[in-house]
């Protein structure tokens, strides 16, 4: 089981659209449960923290995850700007994801360049 | 060489020696990073439980694979070798991260520099300990060496930062380089929200749907032992939700079934050196209209209740995180909802504990009355308590159990001078055992006192908040609660003149509005004792607070029994300032 953080490429260019797709990932043959799909997400670069936010989920229930398959924990368009709207300065960005409410993280880097 | 590691707390036993090495490198390489499942555990009977801190971190390779050594400063052992007290000891386990590659096993522990744990270890050789059973013989402790699983029975998780680790949920601080707690930040308080209609299920009104929304957010500011604050800015649509633009909204979502309610924060640090400034940007909540829901006074059975997901939901934009721990089941802040409910409306002591901890309201006055017990049949209390201030008061009592757990709360309004007098079950709404601590924004007194049903046995005293009320220009007691109706209840009054010349003193006797309902002087020489029943005093039957003003220094005692003296309490006091 694992949590992943997907992108569409590893490099972009300064203001592109940049698609982030976060799955849990259950590879086993039993069922699990997650308290709930709630995550914090961070995105640092060389200036260090240049968004962060957490998302939380009330349930019904615990989240099952069948096996041998994967759910969308979220999805979202980083449009390459930090927190306060500015465009963030060409450099490679590390977009981190851990669930809150369980012991799962994830995540991967890309690079934006001057084009 | 730089170091780092990836912070993971427990894995469970499924897979033996898995391994994972994820590289980060800057040509381009990029991966994604998860957890993997490892064997763990140890045969050794050997071992030690340590409370300690993490100093340092040291990872290198060995190898192929990458090894840690955290250096652990043993502040106390639970059991086993009591030697090891004071001392720093070696964790050596797998994993960490050196330059830009990243290794780590999910069965092996992970550490941060600062980070306070209560760990299962054993010798390993002379210089090196290992975690007995990996990751599971590691507990993280908060600042105060207190599980922070344990915290969690407090009632109350909040948000929490870290630059390399991301975002966790904790009661405490899960180490001394983590940001938070994640708030609010003053200077944006009252915090506007808008409410989009857009997609309101048929069945309910906007206007409902308004209503019941506005309730959500009022429910966090009705205790006045927090300062948060929220205003309604009107409805508003065409705004995305969950964008960082400073719209807070409340809205309708279509998504799939993993949710009910779900609500979206942007965080800034304010500044990077003050771990304490990490603050909310913005704030927007959501319902899910994959489900039914229902925006009434009473919620049926197959629907959600608006309100009840809706204070949820704002809980966190208040800054309050989920709880699943099932002792905090009857919390609003736990995580799952029921259809029908709508206990989540109401705060409970967890609730209100955690929104004062991110927002607390200085009180001017307060008391604690240390021990109190109804229990509705071998014990009954009674409090009394009096305004003893120039204008309206706010007045909060808060009920801690005997672990200190805030257990409710409940606040009233009391005009200047009025009386306030209750059976300690009707103010705490069931039987109660513990502690009240009395908070106002004006000076008070009040008194408390204890019998059985049968009016056999009784106890009270009198007692005033700190700092204690006085009238400029005189001395002077204000008795919170006399009651003298001529049946039941009999009430009476001793005074002396404390001072070197003749006293006069008045007696002002105040009703439960703060209603001036009668007076009277005396004169008393000095060492002159006076006594009476309140009856005499007051010319009949009186039930509420005496305001007591004299040109000289008094004491005096209240007592009070019924007809049959079989029950008796009373109390001394001492008029302010003194002589």
């Amino acid at each position: 089981m694992y949590l992943t953080v997907e992108t569409k490429s590893v490099s972009y260019s300064s203001g592109e659209e940049i698609r982030v797709e976060v799955y849990f990932v259950n590879g086993a043959s039993t069922e699990i449960s997650l308290p709930s799909l709630s995550y914090g997400l961070k995105i640092s670069g060389p200036q260090g923290t240049v968004l962060a936010k957490v998302e939380s989920r009330a349930s019904l229930g615990p989240v099952r995850v069948e096996p041998s398959s994967k759910i969308l924990v979220t999805s979202f368009i980083w449009d390459q700007r930090d927190v306060s709207g500015d465009q963030v300065p060409q450099g490679t960005y590390t977009i981190h994801v851990n669930l809150l409410d369980s012991n799962y993280s994830a995540e991967t880097t890309v690079r934006i360049e001057w084009v | 060489m730089s170091v780092r590691t990836i912070l993971k707390k427990k894995s469970s036993i499924v897979f033996a020696f898995s391994l994972v090495i994820v590289l980060l490198s800057s040509c381009g390489f990029y991966a994604s990073v998860g957890e993997i499942e490892g064997a763990s555990g140890s045969n050794s009977q050997d071992f030690s439980i340590i409370i300690g801190e993490v100093k340092r971190i040291e990872s290198r390779w060995e190898g192929e694979v990458i090894y840690s050594y955290v250096t652990i400063f043993v502040a106390d052992v639970v059991s086993g070798h009591a030697s090891l007290k004071n001392r720093e000891v070696i964790i050596n386990h797998l994993g960490g991260g050196v330059d830009n590659v990243v290794m780590w096993r999910s069965d092996q522990p992970t550490f941060a520099i600062g980070e306070k744990v209560k760990l299962h270890v054993r010798q390993v050789d002379q210089e090196h300990f290992a975690v007995v059973r990996g990751a599971e013989g590691k507990i993280s402790l908060g600042n105060r060496f207190e599980s922070l699983e344990a915290g969690a029975a407090a009632g109350y998780k909040l948000y929490w930062y870290h630059t390399t680790y991301g975002w966790a949920t904790a009661t405490t601080r899960p180490g001394s380089d983590w940001y938070g707690p994640l708030r609010w930040r003053d200077a944006w308080i009252p915090v506007g929200h808008w409410i989009d209609t857009t997609g309101t299920p048929s069945g309910i009104t906007e206007s409902a749907f308004i209503t019941y929304v506005q309730r959500c957010y009022q429910t966090w500011e009705d205790d006045p032992g927090s300062y948060i604050d929220y205003s309604y800015l009107g409805t508003k649509t065409g705004v995305t939700w969950g964008a960082n633009d400073g719209n807070n909204m409340f809205v309708w979502l279509l998504s799939d079934d993993t949710w009910v309610g779900v609500c979206n924060i942007w965080a800034a640090i304010l500044n990077p050196n003050d771990y304490d400034s990490l603050r909310i940007n913005d704030a927007d909540v959501a319902l899910n209209l994959r489900y039914s829901w229902s925006a009434a006074e009473t919620c049926p059975s197959d629907k959600f209740d608006v309100q009840n997901v809706g204070t949820h939901e704002v809980g966190h934009a208040t800054g309050l995180a989920d709880l699943y721990d099932t002792g905090d089941s009857e919390q609003t802040m736990y995580g799952y909802v029921n259809y029908g409910e709508t206990k989540k409306r109401a705060l409970e002591g967890g609730d209100i504990a955690g929104v004062r901890v991110l927002y607390p309201t200085t009180f001017s006055y307060s008391a604690f009355v240390p021990h109190v017990h109804d229990d509705g049949t071998n014990w009954i209390g009674f409090l009394g308590l009096m305004n003893a201030g120039g204008t309206v008061s706010s007045v909060t009592f808060d009920f801690y159990d005997d672990n200190g757990v805030l257990r409710g709360s409940h606040s009233i309004s009391l005009n200047s001078y009025s009386h306030y007098g209750r059976f300690l079950s009707q103010i705490y709404g069931g039987v109660f055992i513990g502690a009240v601590k009395i908070g106002s924004n004006q000076p008070f007194t009040g008194s408390y006192s204890q019998r059985n049903p049968t009016k056999t046995v009784m106890l009270g005293d009198m007692f005033v908040s700190s700092p204690p009320p006085q009238v400029s220009g005189c001395h002077s007691v204000f008795v919170p609660h006399v009651h003298d109706d001529g049946s039941n209840w009999v009430g009476f009054l001793g005074l002396a003149n404390t001072g070197d010349t003749a006293a006069t003193i008045t007696f002002e006797f105040y009703d439960d509005y703060g209603n001036l309902k009668g007076s009277t002087a005396i004169t008393l020489n000095p060492n002159a004792h006076y006594g009476r029943f309140i009856n005499e005093i007051y010319g009949g039957s009186f039930v509420g607070a005496i305001k007591i003003t004299s040109d000289q220094p008094f004491s005096g005692s209240y007592s009070q029994r019924n007809p049959s003296k079989t029950v008796m309490l009373g109390f001394f006091f001492q008029s302010y300032p003194p002589a």
